[in-house]
């Protein structure tokens, strides 16, 4: 079930009615934990298996690391994360192993071949796992006790609004928050329709209309010219910016209206200056999450300079090969591993307001060239595709879209970094409630463009 | 009262999500809907059935009328009996305008078999039309030739539902992947609502030069196409890449088709492939679909072929605002067939000495 369906709003209407009908907190984490499984299921039925086994392990595994010590205490741990990893690997990475290693064994003359599985990759799979592994862990650390309730754990996993996208929460921001009961309150309800209707624009008015444009340059990369490439980059920077905030921003506020405050997963990204500094406002529940569960467990900042940028090339390798099994994906993490190891850090703050601009400028054009590899089919896609951005010469300029639709692209765009820099709340006042709804919805009506276009981190 | 409203709002939601997940509901209201000029009825595909999709309505360019004349032949005379599995191109043309047919029957290619009893002092003819949109999808599979030679030795061997097959449609109601559409339909498709959709659509055209959801504008802007048949990763795309395993198992299951319903006791098989708008009209990029399948050595059906001939024409073959062929094309095609109709006609043996079935 997509966030930007008919089938979401009519599924999200009555759930969240009913749940405030609903008197007690036991009563609503039942309806709550039907309706999770009723999202999830409209995708893939069969893939809920799977996330009921991994629920049920890492409940039971929570249990016995809390009553254990010293070395069954991690081995139970231990045992929860390879088997969460291992989930992970087989349905995620087999087949792109599989895939190298045939390769290699190509290429060394051997005639033998590793078949492939036939499956297809669990609708988010990778969110909800790292969230079940932030669980088994810090319990582990004694940061948070082990969960009593399973449906209520179960429910920490499952939680519709970021079951198959995020954020990746942690046990100490949502398990509590599942256990109280509170009231309706409407500030909250304002609050969660304002943002979840920003997510809409962002998505439905944006994304989507960006993605003509972005689709047709990477459809016909070997014909257009060099500014029509790079526009069609400039403009996937952007699309996957709306997108995959517009996504968070619907389920932080779909959460948010039943008084569940989720963590910010974006915080405008792109009026960065310095690289560590947009890894701090992107995808904020992922970067946080390797923070604490992969470069502190390294050494962090405590080790010498070489290895402490080991360190952080390793985790952004590991970032990159989360988003997905493809090289691409690889070589994009560690592309932005090797700037922030590279660049200096926030140790020479950059003062002066015009070097502020230019570096800010700098680093979205880098940024904008390391996304083409994250969007190209295979590395020799990414690779001429960026190759034809500097073919300066003839070349198609038209990318899908007309200069009227590009010009309201640029605008939207704009107006897109304004509000957010310039108004980041959702609170909106009690009286222009109403009129703002009615703007939204209208906006989104009249300018969306319904494709039924899928959210791009679904895949991951 | 807000405690009721709130009640009645989570009935609503539940009855809507209901009736837009059963599909004989559905099947219910549509049929009492669509095609009805009353305020709660809806025109879906008056002017095209692209128009219709897109709501482009309000772009009189796009507009035509279903065209089509049929000439009139005799049926008593007919020494042939025609069997179609055909689709929406042809599933009106009447049994008249077949030449020298004197019993026909009509199949939908996908969603029923042909329920027949051949009789052996006629010749007995299969027909097989396919959309080029649909012959990767069905015939490049396996599970037709399953379906073909799992069935008994009476005289309906092919009862699977094959959309259904593909398209999961068995799977529990409430999980429905249609259910969006349904909801589109039942909350807001309305020709009182409607006219708002067609100025979003006109301005989207005016202001932007696309068309909206499943449909796209031809190159010089002249034409509508479905989406699928000229972008992205689907075969039913006519710039989708061809591989040579998926040609072969194209024909072999055309071949296993062909020696089922020989065996069966059809004298003769053939198949017609009516290519996509953007096969005919953008011919640059095409993955040469039709003349590899029609031209491939192995393959042992006989062929109806109107793709060179559609290649020829200086007319339009196709409606502007529809996936289907005009009158031009349908003469095209109806021409081809009575041709082939005609000269088995004039060769058949006289069977009359074997008795009917």
């Amino acid at each position: 079930m997509l966030f930007n369906s008919l089938q979401f709003l009519v599924f999200f209407m009555v759930v969240t009615l009913w749940f405030f009908r609903l008197r007690t907190q036991r009563g609503r984490v039942w309806l709550l934990l039907l309706a999770s499984c009723y999202f999830y299921l409209s995708f893939v039925p069969i893939y809920i298996a799977i996330l009921g086994v991994t629920i049920v392990v890492d409940y039971f595994a929570g249990w016995q690391i809390e009553k254990s010590q010293g070395r069954a205490r991690k081995a139970w741990l231990v045992m929860s994360l390879v088997f969460n990893i291992g989930f992970l690997a087989f349905f995620k990475y087999f087949n792109f192993f599989t895939d190298n290693i045939n390769l290699l064994l190509a290429a060394t003359g051997s005639e033998s071949q590793l078949a492939f599985l036939k499956i297809a990759l669990p609708i988010g799979l990778s969110f909800h796992t790292f969230q079940a592994m932030s669980y088994t862990i810090e319990v582990y650390r004694g940061r948070h006790p082990a969960e009593r309730s399973f449906p209520v754990y179960a429910l920490y996993v499952m939680f519709y609004p970021q079951l198959v996208a995020g954020p990746i929460e942690r046990p100490q921001n949502v398990l509590p928050q599942l256990k109280e009961y509170r009231e309706y309150d409407y500030s909250n309800v304002r609050e969660g329709i304002a943002r979840m209707l920003w997510g809409f624009f962002k998505k439905v008015v944006i994304a989507d209309r960006l993605a003509i444009g972005v689709d047709y340059a990477f459809g016909h990369s070997s014909e257009l010219s060099s500014a029509a490439l790079f526009t069609g980059a400039v403009l996937y920077s952007f699309q996957i910016y709306c997108d995959f905030s517009g996504y968070s921003d619907i389920g932080i506020g779909a959460a948010r209206v039943m008084n569940i405050k989720l963590m910010e997963n974006f915080n405008q990204p792109y009026i960065s200056k310095s690289i560590t500094e947009f890894w701090s406002r992107w995808h904020i529940s992922l970067s946080t999450w390797f923070r604490d569960y992969v470069y502190i467990p390294l050494g962090g900042n405590q080790v010498g300079e070489v290895k402490r940028k080991r360190n952080v090339f390793v985790v952004f390798l590991l970032s990159g090969l989360w988003h997905g099994a493809n090289w691409t994906f690889v070589i994009w993490g560690g592309l932005h591993g090797l700037l922030t190891t590279i660049l200096p850090g926030s140790k020479s703050p950059i003062k002066s307001r015009i070097k502020s601009w230019c570096s800010g400028i700098a680093l979205f054009v880098v940024v904008t060239f390391f996304w083409i590899f994250f969007r190209a089919e295979n590395v020799g896609h990414a690779v001429a595709y960026i190759a034809g951005i500097f073919r300066f010469g003839s070349g198609g300029e038209h990318i899908g879209l007309n200069n009227l639709e590009l010009g309201f692209s640029l605008l939207l765009i704009a107006a897109l970094m304004l509000r957010e820099y310039f108004y980041p709340s959702h609170v909106i006042r009690r009286g222009r409630f109403g009129w703002y709804v009615a703007l939204m919805v209208a906006l989104c009506y009249w300018f969306g463009v319904f494709n039924e276009n899928q959210f791009i981190y679904f895949q991951f | 009262m807000k405690k009721l409203l709130r009640d009645i709002l989570i009935l609503a939601g539940l009855l809507l999500m209901g009736i837009s997940t059963v599909r004989p509901v559905m099947g219910w209201i549509s049929e009492r809907r669509v095609e009805n000029d009353a305020w709660w009825g809806v025109h879906k595909a008056v002017n095209g059935d692209l128009v219709g999709m897109a709501y482009l309505d309000k772009v009189p360019q796009f507009h035509s009328a279903r065209d089509y004349v049929f000439t009139r032949h005799p049926v008593e005379t007919g020494r042939n009996d025609l069997y179609v599995w055909g689709d929406s191109y042809i599933w009106k043309v009447p049994d008249s305008a077949y030449a020298a047919v004197r019993y026909f029957r009509f199949g939908w290619r996908y969603r029923e078999d042909i329920a027949y009893r051949l009789n052996d002092t006629q010749n007995n003819i299969l027909l097989i039309e396919v959309s080029e949109r649909y012959v990767r999808q069905y015939l490049a599979g396996t599970d037709m030739f399953r379906h073909v030679y799992g069935a008994g030795g009476d005289k309906h061997p092919v009862s699977r539902d094959y959309t259904e097959e593909r398209e999961g449609i068995n799977t529990p109601g409430f999980l429905n992947k249609h259910i969006n559409q349904n909801l589109e339909f039942n909350l807001f498709n309305y020709n009182f609502i409607n006219p708002i959709r067609h100025w979003k659509a006109a301005m989207n055209y005016h202001m932007f030069r696309r068309a909206s959801g499943d449909v796209v504008l031809s190159g010089d802007g002249r034409q509508l196409y479905l989406r699928e048949t000229v972008a992205g990763t689907n075969n039913a795309n006519s710039y989708y890449p061809l591989e040579d395993g998926e040609l072969e198992q194209i024909i072999h299951t055309l071949n296993a088709l062909q020696a089922h319903y020989v065996a069966e006791g059809f004298d003769e098989v053939y198949l017609s492939i009516l290519p996509n708008p953007a096969t005919i009209m953008e011919p640059e990029g095409y993955n040469q679909l039709i003349p590899l399948v029609e031209r491939h050595p192995g393959l042992r059906m006989k062929v109806i072929s109107v793709y060179d001939e559609y290649h020829r024409q200086t007319r339009r073959i196709y409606r502007p605002g529809d996936t289907h062929w005009n009158n031009e094309g349908l003469q095209i095609w109806l021409r081809k067939v009575n041709e082939v109709l005609l000269e088995r006609q004039a060769t058949a043996p006289n069977r009359g000495s074997r008795g009917g079935a």
